[in-house]
Formats: C-alpha cells, structure tokens, sequence
C-alpha cells in the first residue's frame, strides 16, 4: 500500500463477492433463528388478514382480495430486521442512529458547556446532556453548589473532551440524560475513538474490557502492552492504554471510590510507549474491519481479528484493504459452519 | 485538548500514526474508470474511507464574438452534499470552494508569467494556454465552435483529505475521457453555415492529454510534523494545513493553506516539499494505473447511429 494503485482486480473482487455470498448462506449464528430480513417494499412475511398493528419502518398497503372488502398488509420502508410485540409489527433499521435506553454504558465527545450541563454527541438523534448534579467531583469531595462551581466545569470535562458514561433516564423527547457517578466512568485519555454504526454492539454484561497482550511480547513487567477497549452502545468504541475504567481489581482496591478516572493515567505519564501504541492501532484496525464487514462486534472477535492479522503478518495499515478483508470473511464463514456441525 | 488528541499528536510524533500508516504514507488509492455509461469519461476514486466520482461531458458549442478563437472550456462543479461532508460551512459554499482550488490546479493552471514591466499578464481565457489541459486541442474549427468539456465531480463520503481524492478522479475522468471526431462540412464560400458531423466511433476518438495535468496533495501540519493523506479526525486536531497542486514534473501549480496558525517560512518550505514528493508519487501511480486501464477499457460497438449531425448554431 502507499506505493501504487491498488488492484481492483476482476479476481479479487470476486474472490470478495463468493465469500460474502457464502455468508449469507452460512448457517446462522443468531439467538433468534426466525428472525426475517426485509428489504425496502418487500412484503413482511407472517402478517395476514389485517391482524396487525403498523409500526415504524411499516407501511399499510391494501391487497386485492377475492371479496369486495379490501385487505391490507404490511410492507417495509426500511432495510433492517422485523421486531413483533404481540401485534405491533415494526421494521428495525440495520443502520440507525442510536437510540438511548436506561443503563446503557455510551461513549460521547462534549460539544458544548453551558450552565450546569455539559452537551454531549452520543451518535443519537438528539445530544446527550451531562449535569453537573450528575458527577462525583474528584477526590470524592461534596459538590457546593455556587457559581464558582459552575465556573470550574471546564477542569472535569472541557469541549472535545470523549466521556464515557451510563444513560440514566431518557426524556420524553428521546434525548437522553446521562450520568458518571461511578469510578469505572469519566474522561478518556491515551487512546483514540472508532465510530461504527450503534446497531454493531450488542448489549453485554460488561462493556469495558482489557486485552491481554503478553503472549505477543517478551516484557518483564506484565499487562504493560494491554489495551483497553470501552464499548459503547452508540457504536463509539474507544480503544486506548489501560486506565482506572478496567483496572484490575487488586488496583482498585487501593484506590478511594470515585476517584476521579485519570489519576491512574497520571502514573504512566501521557504518553503511550510505541509497541502499546502498535496495539491499540492494530485492535481498532480490527473493529473498523469488522464494522466494513457488518459483523458484529465484541471482545473475542476483535481478539480473534487481532490474532490473525498478526498470524498472517499483515501490516496493521493494510487491515482495511480488500485482501484481508475476504480472508476474514471466509474464516468467519469456516467458524460458523463448525459451529453448525457441532450444533448438530 | 481531548485525550484523543493528545494521543494523535504523540502518535504523528512517534511516526505511528491512528491507522498504523506513518507520516509520509497515504492510505490505499483505489481507481476505476468508466463507472458512469452515460458521460463520455468518468472515474471513481477512494482514498481510504473518502471516496468521490468525476464525470465528464463533451458538447460542442459555438464561439461567440467575445470570447478566445481557439480555445476549448472546461466547466469544473462539485457537489460536495452536507451528507458526505462534515465540513462547517453551507454545503454549496464548500463546494464552490473546492471547485475553486480544483479548477486552478486541474484545468488550468494559470501561471504566474510576468512581462518585463513586472506586471503579471494574462488573465480570463487566454491565461489558459499554458494550462495543464491544452484548451487548443479542444478547439473544433477557430471562431466557430469548440468543445465544452462540463466536469461533474461528487463527493460522496468525506472522510479527510477529500480535496486530493476530487483531483485525483477529476484528473482521472479527463484521461478517460472519448472525444468524438468532428468534422465541419458543408461550409458555404463565405465562411457561414455548414453542419457539424459527431463520428462516435471509438476507435477515430481522441483522448484529452493530461500528461501536464496536476493534482492535490495536502500536507497537514499536527503538533511539530506534517502528515500526508490525514483522515477527518486527524484533520480535526490539526494546527494548519497546505495543499499544494504538482505536476508530474514536481511543478507547483497551486497552493492552498488553511487553519489558524501561521506558517513559518521553513515549516511552509517542509510541506511543501512534502506535498510536492508524495503528489508526483501519485501522479505516477495513477498513471502507471490509468496507461493499462484506458487501455483495456472496452467501448460498447453500438454501430447504430454513430454519425451525429449537429446544426452550428452562428
């Protein structure tokens, strides 16, 4: 790469296409196993005789039936998924924007300060609002509430600032309000953000892990090449050094709770050493992989990603190109069939 | 500053940059040419994430008593939609902007050239012969018509450095680029009427040379480096940037800086070497590109109706 064109060779794009077409062909590996795709204007399958209640991403159209009274029945708007709650019928976008639901873990980069809250891009239709009453100031200490307060917001989380927090209760509007009174959420140093599409990460019981690399490198003192890695709900993944947000917990123990999330960073120093930072590049080369390929993502498959591309020395710079890319398709598509022929 | 651009600075430092390119490396360029059936050149280009489609259109129109003899037109327009662009700004006025930068560098690049009182001559049409393009070979017969070459380029996704990719299929469409042959026939003895008669057959076209055409390569300056090809969250912490239009030959054709900080002579003279180095390189992968592809570009053998008549409008 860097040096020429790169082929976009009938060979390769074909070699691309068969694999994708083998995808969807692979026996699924879903929860759900009935769940129905649908395609703009395709009819959605199971909805008869009226016996529905239209939702989003639906559109009523009446049918030609064989008695006078006319039917109706349900056609798709949006590509995504069919979702039933007892009658409701609705069509969930495969590529939305998020859409905030209490107790979610999200990412957000502040855009604004103002009096009392802080304005946060959480990738959903509306911006999510931090309030001050809804932070543990550092050091655990009781907040006074006066203007000089107001005034020290900045020193927590100025503009362009990336926060993670937890999605405390949704206004009526959709907008979201949000919360870090935790020790596991603040503000996020040492590592870079990847943005992929919020219907890619699913809902986990843990959404902030660490990534051991010690079988990569002969270090001395252990976990230092780690990577962290925060999944948010509203598809902003943030991969960095190790930080307080998923310290293990000997660490934590030492550490007063509430604390405020950097002062662990504060050990390390700002800067990140350049083997650490080769990790962190190669992790969110492997996310931005799997989102290209629309596959979903969570901690062992970028793992997998990850071991890989190392595997096949692929540099971490190519891990976009088309190359790789049908490689990890096809290897995704052997996984599923062995787990198909296992399952059996 | 946020965190993640603390550590984007450190990392263009450490030559390591988000994506694992270094400072000098631009992300992979892919090209196809002849991607719109209907326009008589075309070229989609990506460059990383960003991606964008150059079509050209030929017209043959009449010369007007005002205007250059013998000179062809090439009409540049970008649509850069709010879609594809997080650019501040009206979507149309960053298009207009690009468009600008882009014009000077592909279409015509208007050279200082100064006459001995030290004033620098030449502008409107006639400041377009020593252009990249050749307006003259667009010409069909001198004060009656030439060809109108209408440039559509569309971006369709900004993800950095959207400027360079525009160039790159801008240039890439014009090399694609089919002129039909034209011959006037029918011309009375005083010099007025006749038709013009279009031979569509693709083997009697003429291509458009753009051997002197240039391209943009911007070089965008974070903490103390410059970096090549920045994506648009590199672009978002970046102090300044310069995008300089070159030539094959190494040639600045134009230049442009943006971002809040002031250059410093030696700072500018860095980038601008850097954009000149990475921009031939790139014109010289494109072209190593383009000379297979026009080549095995097949046109559709439509025999039917190849022969155009057009009315000269005068």
């Amino acid at each position: 790469m860097g040096a020429g064109v790169e082929a976009t060779s009938e060979e390769t794009r074909a070699r691309f296409e068969r694999a994708k077409t083998s995808l969807e062909r692979a026996p699924a590996r879903t929860t759900r196993p009935n769940a129905a795709f649908v395609a703009p204007g395709e009819r959605i399958p199971g909805v008869e005789h009226g016996d529905f209640l239209r939702g989003h991403g639906t559109r009523a159209i009446a049918t030609a039936s064989t008695t006078d009274e006319t039917e109706e029945t349900l056609v798709a708007t949006t590509a995504g998924v069919v979702e039933r709650v007892n009658k409701l019928v609705s069509v969930r976008a495969l590529k939305s924007r998020y859409v905030p639901e209490t107790g979610d873990v999200v990412l957000g980069k502040v855009t604004n300060v103002s009096g009392k809250r802080w304005i946060l891009d959480i990738n959903a239709r509306q911006n999510g609002v931090l309030q001050l009453s809804a932070v543990h100031l550092p050091g655990n200490v009781q907040r006074r509430r006066n203007d000089v307060d107001e005034l020290n917001m900045r020193t927590l989380y100025a503009e362009g600032d990336i926060v993670s927090s937890e999605v405390q209760s949704v206004y009526s509007d959709g907008a979201a309000a949000l919360h870090t009174r935790s020790l596991k959420y603040g503000r996020l140093k040492r590592g870079q953000l990847v943005r992929v599409t919020a219907n890619l990460v699913r809902r986990l019981p843990q959404h902030f892990h660490r990534l051991e690399m010690d079988e990569f490198h002969d270090s001395v003192a252990t976990g230092t090449h780690d990577v962290e890695i925060l999944l948010g709900c509203n598809g902003y993944i943030w991969v960095g050094a190790p930080s307080a947000a998923t310290a293990p917990r000997e660490t934590e123990l030492r550490r007063e709770p509430n604390d405020a999330i950097d002062d662990l960073n504060e050990a390390y120093g700002d800067k990140v050493p350049l083997p650490q930072r080769e990790n962190i590049s190669r992790v969110a080369l492997a996310v931005r992989a799997l989102a290209e390929l629309f596959l979903p993502i969570s901690p062992p498959a970028v793992m997998d990603v990850f071991k890989v591309s190392k595997e096949w020395g692929v540099a971490v710079q190519d891990m976009l190109g088309q190359g790789f890319l049908t490689r990890i398709l096809e290897r995704e598509v052997d996984k599923r069939v062995e787990a198909y022929e296992q399952g059996k | 500053m946020g965190g993640d651009r603390a550590y984007a600075r450190d990392g263009v430092a450490d030559d390591c940059r988000e994506d694992g390119r270094g400072r000098a490396t631009r992300r992979a360029l892919r090209m196809a040419i002849g991607v719109v059936p209907n326009a008589n050149g075309s070229c989609a280009v990506t460059l990383g994430e960003t991606s964008c489609v150059a079509a050209v259109r030929c017209d043959v129109t009449a010369i007007e008593a005002w205007e250059a003899s013998d000179v062809g037109a090439i009409v540049l327009r970008v649509d850069a939609s709010s879609i594809a662009t997080t650019r501040a700004g009206r979507a149309a006025a960053v298009g207009e902007t690009l468009r600008r930068r882009l014009e000077s560098v592909v279409a015509g690049r208007e050279r200082g050239v100064s006459d001995a009182s030290g004033r620098a001559s030449g502008s409107g049409v006639d400041a377009w012969d020593g252009g990249g393009i050749d307006l003259r070979s667009l010409c069909v017969r001198p004060g009656r018509a030439r060809w109108t070459l209408a440039v559509d380029a569309v971006c369709a996704c900004d993800r950095g450095s959207m400027l360079d990719a525009l160039s790159v299929a801008v240039r890439g469409a014009l090399a694609d680029t089919k002129i039909p042959k034209v011959s006037l026939v029918g011309v009375g003895s005083d010099g007025e009427g006749g038709e013009l008669e279009i031979d569509d057959d693709p083997d009697a076209c003429t291509r458009v040379d753009v051997s002197r055409c240039g391209v943009v390569a911007t070089t965008t300056k974070i903490g103390k480096h410059g970096v090549v090809d920045a994506t648009d969250e590199e672009e978002a912490c970046a102090e300044a940037s310069m995008s300089v239009g070159v030539d094959r030959d190494g040639m600045v054709c134009g230049e442009f800086t943006t971002g809040g900080e002031t250059l410093d002579r030696g700072t500018a003279d860095a980038m601008r070497k850097l954009s000149c180095r990475v921009g031939v390189e790139l014109i010289e992968a494109m072209d190593a590109f383009l000379a297979t592809a026009v080549a095995a570009n097949k046109i559709d053998e439509d025999e039917d109706g190849r022969v155009m008549v057009v009315r000269v409008r005068k």
